[in-house]
């Protein structure tokens, strides 16, 4: 056996371990952890195994993709990144609400309370715990999210599966903020400042629309002084209003036409 | 050679589970997580679920890990004396 052929059987085979044995292992381990958790701080540690066994499992589909793998090795490693998915999803929404509850009961300090008050002391920083702004800000996205769309991350997943694409952090972070908008909308379609009623004219009606209005604008505008005024500018111009004359002319034929015609219907 | 002279087998898993007992004990102590140990030690906050998930480090992390675990208490017991 050549030596590139033993190192190719080699990665062949590491890839299927990585498949089959570690990266469910590592699912299995983050599920188990975030079912035991208790409090803020072991909610966020099985948010990060979850983590660290979605990246275990890109980097193996990734690797098996590179190797030119079997479609069925491919798809077990996204199946493994979407469960790992999830689970981090779960633990996210899981931190939030605990992160919350101890909010309200004084174990974290709340922001924009003074931190050096004597009955706050005792309260941990998000920091301290090993949170960012950001993390809750997240964690309360996938919540409200499940709240108003229950199972839309698992739902979300389970498309790319079935589309058969890589089911990543940022198709899920997609999904989950826009079910999180139309919860905080109170349901419904995307919306936008459109009014919902207006329905776009046809070629048609674009025309006699500016018809009509050329012909409005022009009525209001011929008060006696304006006309006046008008004629007395044409007077005072000195360089050539052949043109400008003539296409007043050609205007009130083309109205008397148009007229004409509307009595002839 | 005698039991007392016994040489002891440091193995890849011993050093694994003493980090990861160590840090788990300063957890429960105060009421801390993994992730804000691995932050605040050496600025990786899935270090220790990666080693825990049976991911390999080098010594020389290992040891900024303890060092800052050993300050902590340290300074912890300093407070309570």
């Amino acid at each position: 056996m050549s030596l590139a052929h033993q190192i190719v059987t080699t990665e062949q085979h590491s890839v299927a371990a990585i498949n089959v044995n570690s990266l469910q292992g590592l699912v299995d381990r983050a599920s188990k952890q975030l079912a035991s958790a208790k409090g803020a701080a072991e909610v966020l540690d099985a948010a990060q195994m979850a983590s660290v066994a979605y990246d275990a499992a890109k980097k193996a589909a990734r690797f098996a993709k590179a190797k030119g793998a079997a479609d069925e090795l491919i798809s077990k490693a996204h199946r493994a990144q979407a469960d790992a998915l999830e689970i981090e999803a779960a633990a996210k929404r899981q931190l939030a609400d605990e992160y919350d509850a101890a909010q309200e009961r004084g174990e974290i300090r709340s922001a924009g309370i003074n931190q050096h008050a004597a009955s706050n002391t005792e309260a941990a920083s998000i920091a301290e715990i090993g949170l960012t702004h950001k993390d809750i800000h997240e964690a309360r996205i996938i919540r409200d999210a499940e709240l108003a769309e229950p199972g839309i991350a698992r739902r979300a997943l389970d498309a790319r599966l079935a589309q058969g694409l890589e089911p990543n952090k940022a198709a899920l972070r997609e999904a989950v903020t826009e079910a999180a908008k139309q919860g905080l909308r109170g349901g419904g379609q995307s919306q936008s400042n459109r009014n919902p009623h207006y329905v776009a004219p046809s070629r048609a009606g674009a025309a006699w629309t500016h018809l009509y209005g050329t012909c409005r604008a022009i009525a209001e505008w011929a008060t006696d002084e304006n006309m006046a005024l008008a004629l007395q500018g044409l007077v005072e111009r000195n360089d050539d209003q052949a043109a400008n004359v003539r296409a007043v002319r050609r205007a009130a034929a083309i109205i008397n036409e148009i007229t004409e015609k509307m009595n002839a219907h | 050679m005698g039991v007392m002279n016994a040489p002891t087998e440091i193995t890849a898993d011993a050093v694994r589970q003493n980090l990861i007992s160590r840090a788990r004990a300063h957890c429960l102590a105060r009421n801390t997580s993994l992730s804000a140990i691995g932050k605040a030690a050496i600025s990786d906050d899935r270090f220790l679920a990666r080693v825990e998930a049976g991911g390999n480090f080098t010594l020389d992390t290992y040891q900024r890990v303890i060092d800052w675990l050993d300050a902590k208490e340290a300074a912890a017991s300093d407070v309570a004396a």
